[in-house]
């Protein structure tokens, strides 16, 4: 199946246009990522609706380069002005810019790019031969099972939304509601439409996310000042040489890889947490762990080969369950739909050449990646002095001709300068914008699921208990319910207990 | 640092009762829209308020779960320092500058549709730079006029958007 898929994909794959708009994405998203307040998500969706004019892969290609050089970019502004262009880039900073301090800083972003590359090269590996299992698996699943896991997409999200979790249950409920405007998929009714009949159709999903995403954080970006300031940044230039740096490194960058691509599984999880659980992890298996902190090449190889990797891992259950890690895949499995292809078993039967074209998108990415991260270093370097006063102007511009050009519609932009406000507030209070998307675009497959499990079962609710992969995932999610609903002092003494637990384990196995 | 906090108290309740008002008025729908087209009620096949309803129900609950958390904690919220400038809370005169952005942003949604996107776009880019504090109008105005003209030769002419046109016709 999978050689297959290959080769129908290398079809569609390698022309010139494909692997043009590839390359020209993962460029675009090394910008993106390094510039301050942007990231792989804000990409996507400045991208998305110009990839709606575009064949299926060359489309898939130019997001998912984007998000695979947006998720890099970051570092290397990490690195050299101690600002993380993306979150995800965190944990880089703690080793990267001492390294820059020391003197260092070409080792310093040549390590972040190629472990980047090589991590996301791995992921890749797990998403060609996980993904055609889990999407076998998913052929056996009904209404049911879809309905189950939709809840538990959306829970996992909340979970890991910090200490704010019944913030990220209200927000991923709230994405629900939004999707249920317009027309009803089963019968004539048009449910909260007002009579207005732009609404007919519900929200158009780039409008949301663009105003959600993008337009907060232009206002963000405004009331935190500093508009006009350039930072002075160092002029550096890597070398292919720091493939073999990283390679030297290669228990390290596998182990970071794997754990990377582990939490891009997991819903929620995301890179942030991957990136900074296996800086912990190479902290704990060094033999001089009272280093790092202090510019060691491991902290940077750790956090980049992870943040990444994670981001195959995420499109596993994207493509092969249509239930998406984190808000990026969240986008981009909206725009695959956009396109007028829906994730999940599927894609996989009835398109595998659109899915070979995918993987082989996602692996050249990372070949890109490498090669021009490298290679335009200085330029990438140099994006870091665009002023603010620039900036935001021209990503509102980008912002609005985008989500017009979806659908034509000027009403779309008032949705995106709604959700834009909407955004802004729920941000100044906690609550997490990303169970909002996913709810958005997880909403009709949760009532479809819901309603035909009722319709096939006689309006029971057994149904969902009676089959055992659905009740086992019901249960997972009421665990997951259950652990929202314990008093946040039990679940720190939980999270301690397994800390101290984590803590034994390098002990016992000894350091690399 | 007290008056903020308090502040802070006061907005969440804020929030919290937005998402109480949208379950409300997701129940308003189904009493006085659904219910008399008889999409309130029967199986799952006819109920198009079934769903909608169970995740207004599910939303309320949980709304007032926060409210309840909030006016429960011991003290009002932590305030966190902005990570980019350490400060707590934007200074005046930032709010008056995204509220001149917003403003302008605003005044171009309504004017687009009339006079069309090759005049309504430079001008707004042109607030948009000065308020944002470009001091250079020579430079400001070429930047406003150069990503316009960018931004509609790469729609319009390369991917075959057609961008609003306005009264007057203004296309590429």
């Amino acid at each position: 199946m999978m050689t297959g898929a290959f080769i129908a994909g290398a079809g569609l794959f390698f022309t010139p246009m494909t692997v043009l708009m590839t390359a020209l994405g993962c460029l675009l998203g090394i910008v993106i990522g390094v510039l301050p307040g942007l990231g792989p998500l804000m990409g996507i969706i400045l991208l998305t609706p110009l990839a709606f004019h575009l064949p299926p892969v060359e489309a898939m290609g130019l997001l998912i380069a984007v998000y695979v050089g947006g998720s890099c970019g970051g570092a290397i502004s990490a690195i050299l002005v101690r600002i993380p262009g993306t979150p995800l880039a965190a944990a880089t900073l703690l080793d990267g810019h001492p390294m820059h301090l020391k003197g260092k800083s070409r080792e310093a972003v040549g390590l972040a790019i190629s472990a980047s590359a090589m991590g996301g090269l791995i992921g890749g590996l797990f998403l060609v031969f996980l993904a055609p299992l889990l999407a076998a698996v998913a052929l056996r699943f009904g209404p049911p099972e879809y309905f189950a896991l939709t809840l538990l997409g959306l829970i996992s999200i909340a979970v890991v939304s910090g200490e704010e979790t019944t913030k990220g249950l209200m927000a991923g409920l709230m994405g629900l509601l939004v999707a249920t405007v317009g027309a009803d998929p089963f019968s004539s009714t048009y449910r909260f439409t007002f009579g207005y009949n732009p609404l007919l159709g519900g929200f158009n999903i780039v409008a949301i996310v663009v105003g959600l995403f993008a337009l907060s954080e232009m206002f963000i970006q405004i009331t935190s000042g500093h508009l006009t300031e350039k930072p002075q940044v160092p002029w550096v230039k890597t070398s292919f040489d720091s493939i073999g740096a990283a390679l030297s490194r290669w228990v390290n960058l596998l182990r970071s890889s794997l754990i990377g691509t582990f939490f891009g599984i997991l819903p929620g999880a995301g890179g942030v947490i991957s990136a900074f659980t296996s800086y912990a992890v190479a902290r704990a298996n060094s033999k001089h762990p009272e280093l790092f902190g202090t510019g060691v090449e491991d902290g940077v190889i750790a956090s980049e080969a992870a943040n990444n990797a994670c981001c195959g891992g995420a499109m596993i259950p994207t493509l092969a369950l249509a239930i998406p890690g984190d808000a990026s895949t969240a986008v981009l499995m909206g725009a695959l739909i956009l396109l007028g292809f829906f994730p999940g078993p599927d894609l996989f039967s009835k398109h595998a050449d659109v899915v070979g074209g995918i993987f082989l998108a996602y692996i050249a990415a990372n070949v890109f990646l490498l090669v021009l991260g490298i290679l335009l270093t200085p330029f990438f370097v140099s994006v870091i002095k665009i002023r603010k006063s620039y900036l935001i102007p021209i990503v509102l511009l980008l912002s609005c001709i985008g989500t017009y050009a979806i659908q034509g519609s000027a009403f779309d932009l008032w949705v995106m300068l709604g959700f834009g406000v909407v955004g802004y507030i729920l941000r100044r209070f906690d609550y997490p914008l990303a169970p909002i998307v996913i709810g958005a675009v997880l909403g009709p497959i949760c009532e479809s699921s819901l309603r035909r499990s009722l319709i096939l079962s006689g309006n029971n609710v057994d149904i969902f208990f009676n089959r055992p992969i659905s009740a086992a995932i019901l249960i997972i999610d009421i665990a997951l319910i259950l652990w929202i609903a314990l008093p946040r002092g039990l679940k720190s003494t939980i999270r301690g207990r397994a800390i101290g637990l984590m803590k034994l384990a390098p002990e016992k196995g000894g350091p690399d | 640092m007290a008056r903020l906090r308090e502040r802070r108290l006061i907005g969440e309740l804020v929030v919290s009762a937005g998402f109480l008002a949208l379950s409300l008025l997701v129940f308003e729908q189904i009493v006085v829209v659904f219910a008399p087209e008889g999409a309130a009620s029967g199986g799952a096949l006819q109920n198009a308020a079934l769903y909608p309803g169970l995740l207004a129900g599910a939303l309320a609950a949980l709304t007032l779960v926060q409210i309840g958390k909030t006016l429960t904690a011991r003290r009002a919220p932590k305030i966190e320092p902005d990570q980019d400038n350490g400060r707590v809370a934007p200074e005046d005169a930032e709010w008056i500058r995204a509220f001149i952005c917003t403003a302008a942003f605003v005044c171009y949604l309504i004017a687009l549709p009339p006079i069309g996107y090759q005049l309504a776009t430079p001008v707004l880019m042109f607030i948009l730079y000065r308020s944002l504090g470009e001091t250079s109008l020579f430079k400001v105005a070429f930047f406003a006029i150069a990503t316009s003209l960018a931004a509609s030769f790469v729609f319009e002419r390369l991917l075959d958007v057609i961008l609003p046109v306005g009264r007057f016709g203004i296309g590429y």
